[in-house]
């Protein structure tokens, strides 16, 4: 053969590595797990996907709403906006009949469109001072040039949804580093924040208060009705993972390979232990006087919640990410290695006879329900162990489509809600063997 | 089947590399960026036969480039099947693969490509990436707890892509230098097709890194400063191996010359020709050509590319000589044995 004839093979075989090649890696997708909560009697899973967020009426595809919003033009401008307008309108010293008239075109206020410019109109050709009317047309066009550029481009949705304890607002961190206070009835925004770098992690919700940690090495407290930071903690390392609240107590993760324990009302730092020998992006879980987390390291941690002390750690094949899950004093971690330990909460000995072996990684954050342990592997294999010895029980595994990710949400007993990457919700039925789960594709 | 490939492509290019770029990271305290440095220049080193064949294929078509025009001119338009076996048989008489270039550059695709999944997945630009990266790191301890990486690296964050325009702009500033030194000095187009082919050429240079500059702006700068090392130790290799013949001036070139004078020309050919036809008239003929060269570069040269008229007689006398080998020599200093080859030629076929 000639060598000039060489160049054609050389050249297709060059061309099919690079299609296969450039197949991959795509963008951020986002895992956040899907939450119930009740809306005025009727239960409503919140179902993020990619950067969208969907609130369905349990049972069905039917969306009540979806964040962000198809049309801007239509979205109402944030509660807060619209009340920091009215104050400043209140204030301004207007007649009655031109205070009326603003308030009105306030209350219309969108996001986009033409309201921003009628409210400003109608505040130029009011009997308000020169300070004030340029004061609040300040506050229109910098407050919905905020809230415009917040929602466009979201990125991906990561962090698991907090919700508050009366289940009227829903907190959503997003990839791109904003968070958003939502009204769980209606998906219009209450607040809005600048987090100042990515969120991974969710949002922990304890009282008036809302908890979370940024990809700038911060974890930071915000009153979660004003949105004012209450407190904000620096950290050595990104935080991937929401805070756990407990007691006094806000125990945080970073990928510096530390878990710190931080006083909640002050934000002084209590202790920090740092004996990972990589970094943490598992959620801490506190049990008793022990708060436990999966490491990069391969290895599961039990930490003294009174010093940081270690009591125990617990090697794997790979790392351990899915946030470990604690009952009657096991602790259940799962692993990248595809492999679910379960061992005991004092000691760290194992439980069971050995580890259950799904085959395939596993990210998700396993659940307990219907007796059993529900985990759910990257390659869409959902299992319900035994939690006395591991053991699959019958119909185990089901399929989810797609790959899993996202963690595992129990809603209303034994049902468990499975966020797969494809578009659509799963429910399983998780109270006896399992069945196929039930899907519910979500609106386009 | 892309599957496959896909799959051998990691097994055997992206999950070495990906081990490599983590453990060379862990030895040098955890930065990605010292790490991609590392080992790029490590990869450019092990490319090294593969870029020091397509510097020698690079010079060798300079080298032959005045036989091609003699041959241009001889069959353009007259004889297209002569004009293409000479050419052939030409490129065989010097070694000259017409490929040559293009084998260097196919064969080291997989390693770039191989390197911006690498850095894609060790800089963490997505946290699917770690769940990926988790499945692909070997069960070796130090490799497996070396993660996170350091991403942090100067003043730039390796897994966001640089806004502060600075890396964008070494990226697109390093690969026109490499793409200018690489390319052959423009030669004085006779036909309108080398004229077309000499402006394709020189668009090259500027489209190139100005792609690159803008791909900079949209991945991580991870990827960047790849780009950025990568150009710079090509070009410091291309230094080492080409030295003192590497064409500075072609740096400030803006376009081809414009065709010479058929006086000109043929004054040129008659200083080239004879001087060619024996080695040892090649080294008594060099140093003379040396010192008509800095007359071209301080003059001639420079004139010339920014008149739009068509050179003078004068212009060629000078240029010609230091023009046809693109670069401080001029063409008579290429191997003794391949001006034999190539003078005996001609002399065969005439």
């Amino acid at each position: 053969m000639s060598r000039r004839w060489i160049g054609a093979p050389v050249l297709m075989l060059g061309a099919a590595v690079l299609l296969a090649a450039c197949g991959a890696p795509p963008g951020p997708q986002g895992w956040a797990s899907p939450k119930p909560v009740m809306v005025e009697n009727q239960q409503v899973i919140l179902v993020p996907h990619k950067s969208k967020l969907y609130a369905l009426p349990s049972g069905s595809s039917t969306e009540l709403w979806e964040f962000p919003p198809k049309d801007k033009n239509s979205y109402p401008a944030s509660g807060e906006t619209r009340g920091d307008l009215a104050a400043k309108v209140s204030a301004a010293g207007l007649d009655a009949t031109a205070r009326t008239q603003i308030e009105q075109k306030i209350n219309d206020l969108k996001v986009s469109g033409p309201t921003g410019a009628d409210l400003k109109t109608a505040v130029t050709n009011s009997g308000a001072s020169d300070d004030s009317k340029k004061q609040i047309n300040g506050e229109v066009d910098s407050a919905l040039s905020f809230e415009k550029k917040s929602l466009d481009g979201l990125k991906a949705l990561y962090g698991d949804i907090g919700i508050s304890a009366d289940g009227k607002t829903a907190f959503v961190p997003t990839f791109k580093g904003v968070i958003f206070a939502l009204d769980t009835a209606t998906g219009e925004i209450r607040w809005v924040r600048d987090a100042q770098a990515g969120m991974v992690g969710g949002v922990a919700v304890d009282g008036n208060a809302i908890y979370f940690g940024t990809k700038g090495k911060r974890i930071a407290a915000l009153d979660a009705k004003t949105a004012n930071q209450i407190w904000s903690f620096n950290t050595n390392g990104e935080v991937w993972a929401a805070p756990t609240v407990d007691g006094g107590t806000v125990y945080a993760t970073s990928l510096d390979g530390s878990v710190y324990a931080i006083d909640k009302s002050s934000g002084e730092q209590k202790w920090r232990f740092s004996g990972a020998g990589s970094g943490i992006a598992s959620r801490p879980v506190v049990s008793g006087d022990a708060v436990y987390v999966g490491s990069f390291d391969n290895k599961l941690y039990s930490i003294n919640t009174a010093d940081g002390g270690m009591n125990w750690s617990l090697s794997a094949g790979n790392w351990f990410w899915a946030t470990p899950v604690v009952q009657d004093n096991v602790v259940y971690a799962a692993s990248l290695d595809g492999k679910v330990y379960a061992v005991d909460a004092a000691t760290g000995v194992a439980k069971w006879p050995k580890p259950f072996d799904t085959g395939a990684a596993i990210r998700s954050e396993p659940v307990i329900a219907g007796g059993g342990l529900v985990v759910a592997a990257r390659n869409g294999s959902v299992y319900k162990l035994a939690l006395t010895d591991g053991q699959p029980v019958q119909g185990s595994p089901v399929s989810a489509g797609t790959s899993v990710l996202a963690n595992l949400t129990v809603s209303s007993g034994a049902m468990v809600l499975i966020s797969p990457t494809s578009s659509a919700l799963y429910v399983l039925n998780a109270s006896g063997d399992l069945q196929a789960p039930a899907s519910f594709p979500l609106p386009q | 089947m892309p599957d496959f490939i896909s799959y051998i492509f990691h097994l055997i290019v992206v999950d070495p590399s990906t081990n490599a770029v983590v453990a060379i990271a862990h030895i040098f305290g955890g930065n990605l960026g010292i790490a991609i440095i590392v080992f790029t220049l490590v990869m450019k080193l092990i490319t090294w036969p593969l870029t020091a064949s397509q510097f020698k294929q690079s010079r060798a078509m300079q080298a032959i480039q005045p036989q091609m025009q003699e041959l241009q001119k001889k069959y353009k338009g007259k004889d297209p099947k002569k004009l293409q076996s000479e050419t052939m048989a030409l490129y065989k008489e010097h070694g000259v693969n017409p490929l040559g270039c293009l084998f260097p550059t196919l064969a080291q695709m997989p390693i770039w490509i191989a390197l911006y999944q690498v850095i894609r997945l060790t800089a963490g630009t997505t946290p699917e990436s770690f769940v990926t990266l988790s499945q692909r790191l070997y069960p070796i301890s130090f490799i497996h707890t070396a993660v996170p990486l350091n991403t942090q690296f100067l003043f730039w964050n390796l897994g966001v892509s640089d806004t502060s325009l600075v890396l964008p702009i070494l990226v697109a500033a390093s690969m026109y230098v490499q793409q200018k030194l690489m390319t052959p000095t423009p030669t004085a187009a006779s036909t309108p097709q080398q004229q077309q082919q000499q402006q394709t050429q020189q668009m090259m240079t500027w489209m190139m890194p100005l792609m690159f500059g803008v791909f900079s702006l949209n991945v991580p700068a991870g990827l960047a400063l790849y780009w950025f090392i990568s150009n710079l130790s090509g070009f410091v290799l291309q230094y080492f191996y080409m030295g003192r013949k590497l064409d500075w001036r072609s740096l400030i070139t803006l376009g081809p010359p414009a065709a010479p004078a058929p006086a000109a020309r043929l004054r040129a050919e008659k200083k080239v020709l004879p001087a060619a036809s024996s080695d040892d008239g090649a080294e008594k003929l060099a140093p003379r050509a040396k010192g008509m060269q800095s007359t071209a570069a301080g003059n001639g040269a420079v004139r010339r590319k920014r008149s739009s008229k068509p050179a003078t007689a004068a212009d060629i006398d000078t240029n010609d000589v230091n023009m046809n080998d693109g670069g401080d020599e001029p063409v008579l200093n290429a191997p003794q044995s391949e001006r034999r080859n190539k003078n005996g030629r001609r002399r065969g076929k005439r």
